[in-house]
């Protein structure tokens, strides 16, 4: 494997298990907790994120550092919010009922953690071609996460995925705010789970 | 042989643990055998279900951490056999499974075990259930002599609400004999209210159960029903605050457990009176059925600092009543040591004090030593005081021998 095949290979298990926005490190769950209920609201809420943090990660990697940081995290909000007008209108024209169940949680992505945080702390540290791959990655990891909190609510809330029932047993209360709470919780610890075991087995082999 | 087996394997702390689920498990399997009265084999297969749900999940789970499950760790029996006397005979097994499973992986195993709970799991469990299936955890069917309902999961027939809902909203009455056997529509194990204070009793002369969080919160429950009464008034008001909303129940088994109760006596009457009372607001203005339960997840979360509060206040009552007691001592040495000194003064001294020097010399060098003085001091006072002794007989001899001399 060369040297630049194991730069990815690492950013990428980083950025998936180690390192995932949402499973291992608890942020932008407000979003996730109260829109993701089903595989397909999930499946909406993935697209404006991955669209909006992403270009405006790549754009905003152009800004001078000699800027005060205050004007600086300012200006990412201002390009996110750009780049959220016509996300949310591709959005909208191919899914319209599910984005509008985003509410008020679709246009609150503009100022993610990953954005107004990620990037000074780690993002922009870093070469500019392994940063695009690292923040590919972190936001690949953010959809994963996102898509199997979705579908984990919406087979449990619905006893099923897409209207089939595969359950014997519902459990309605996962769709409400404090089960959304209960299931990340679960999951996340689950997937710290399987991490560290997967991790451990890479070193021991 | 089984002592034995059990002094080798246990410590003495386990095998009290083990001693006090043993006998809440019995207790509660004593109201099992009510609920089977009423309601048949179901009744048994609902609490069966439970215990062994919860036992399996707390078996993969302890497998999937690796740790070694312990022989003294039967809290499955108890919780599961708790959670299923909260819920209707007629509750679907599907929801027993999930509520159990729930109870031992999240509730429990989540947690860090019973050492580190913040909510009681069969409370929390039965909570979750309930408002996740309303329809089939809050309705009931209702209780027969020697009854049988189906064995099947999904019961056909129409389920109403409990006694308590009904006597909160209307003047509904039933028997006093119904009452006293426990025949009344509700979850399995909570209506014989008879059998559950034989049970607190014996749990109390056990210490298994504290006595400050059992009788403030029964105290504190009866004196808002008799002051707020909802259908009954006067002494059925009080009869009804011990028999309906499963509140006895929760008192007993739930709020009372060990793991969780506070364990300051101030606290446990704190805790108590915060239970009933938070229980009687949720029951008089949001109508909630088993409101006793939701009420004690909430009073739950502030048991530490009710610990806390009660050990600061016992600390400043102490340092009070000691504040009294030196003030008091202080005041009674004053008052008599000055009054000793004044009728001295007042009267005549009856020893001449030239003729006495030697007595004065002493008490002085008592005196000095005792107020600690060296041994040096206390060695030359006493030599000055014997000194001052001999030269009074000498004093007196050579009186004596001058005036002899003389004569002759």
């Amino acid at each position: 494997m060369t040297q630049y095949e194991s730069r990815i290979g690492t950013a990428s298990k980083e950025a998936i298990f180690t390192s995932n926005a949402l499973l291992s490190s608890g942020s932008i769950i407000a979003p996730a907790v109260v829109v993701a209920t089903s595989f397909m609201q999930a499946a909406a809420l993935c697209i404006i994120f991955s669209t909006v943090t992403y270009i405006t990660v790549v754009v905003c990697s152009y800004v001078p550092r000699k800027l005060l940081y205050t004007i600086r995290i300012i200006i990412y909000t201002l390009v996110a919010s750009l780049v959220y007008v016509p996300a949310a209108m591709l959005v909208e024209l191919f899914m319209p009922s599910y984005f509008a169940a985003l509410g008020i949680y679709a246009p609150l992505l503009i100022t993610n953690s990953m954005i107004t945080v990620r990037t000074e702390a780690k993002f922009y540290r870093l070469k500019r071609g392994y940063m695009l791959q690292l923040a590919a990655f972190y936001v690949i990891g953010y959809d994963i996460g996102l898509l199997a909190l979705g579908t984990l609510r919406e087979m449990m809330a619905d006893g099923g995925l897409f209207g089939l029932k595969m359950l014997p047993i519902s459990v309605p209360t996962v769709s409400s705010l404090f089960g959304g709470f209960i299931v990340l919780a679960i999951l996340s610890a689950g997937f710290r789970w399987i991490s560290a075991r997967l991790l451990r087995r890479e070193e021991a082999a | 042989m089984v002592d034995t087996i059990s002094n080798s394997v246990f410590s003495a702390s386990d095998r009290t643990e083990l001693n006090r689920s043993a006998r809440i498990t019995l207790m509660l399997l004593a109201l099992n055998v009510m609920a089977v009265y009423y309601y048949g084999a179901r009744a048994a297969i609902v609490s069966g279900i439970a215990v062994l749900a919860s036992l399996v999940t707390e078996y993969i789970l302890a497998v999937l951490s690796k740790k070694s499950p312990r022989l003294c760790d039967i809290y499955f029996l108890s919780d599961g056999l708790l959670l299923a006397l909260l819920l209707p005979a007629s509750v679907p097994y599907r929801i027993v499974v999930f509520s159990s499973v729930f109870m031992s992986g999240v509730l429990r195993f989540a947690f860090g075990g019973n050492k580190n709970l913040i909510f009681s799991p069969p409370a929390a469990a039965f909570a979750f259930s309930a408002i996740t299936w309303p329809q089939n955890v809050l309705r009931y069917p209702s209780p027969e002599p020697f009854g049988s309902l189906s064995l099947v999961s999904d019961l056909p027939q129409v389920l109403e609400h409990s006694f308590s809902y009904n006597t909160d909203i209307s003047t509904s009455y039933t028997g006093l004999l119904e009452i006293i056997w426990g025949r009344l529509r509700g979850p399995m194990g909570t209506g014989c209210v008879l059998i559950i204070i034989i049970c607190a009793v014996s749990l109390y002369f056990f210490k298994d159960i504290p006595a400050s969080v059992l009788f403030s919160g029964t105290a504190v429950n009866m004196f808002l029903f008799v002051l707020f009464p909802f259908s009954q008034t006067g002494w059925m008001a009080v009869l009804y605050s011990l028999v309906t909303g499963s509140f006895m129940y929760i008192l007993v088994f739930l709020a009372c457990d060990p793991r969780l109760a506070p364990k300051l006596p101030m606290a446990g009457v704190l805790y108590g009176g915060l239970l009933a009372g938070l229980s009687f607001i949720f029951r008089k203005l949001l109508m909630l059925e088993s409101s006793g339960v939701f009420a004690l997840l909430i009073v739950e979360l502030f048991a530490s600092e009710l610990e806390r509060l009660s050990a600061v206040a016992g600390s400043a009552w102490e340092r009070l009543l000691q504040r009294i007691k030196r003030g008091a001592v202080d005041a009674f040495i004053y008052i008599k040591f000055r009054t000793g000194r004044v009728d001295a003064r007042l009267e005549e001294p009856s020893w001449d004090p030239r003729e006495n020097a030697s007595e004065k010399s002493v008490d002085s060098a008592n005196e000095a030593s005792l107020d600690g003085a060296n041994e040096a001091s206390l060695d030359s006072a006493n030599e000055a005081s014997l000194d001052s002794d001999l030269e009074k007989p000498r004093k007196d001899a050579s009186g004596k021998a001058s005036g002899g001399g003389a004569s002759s």
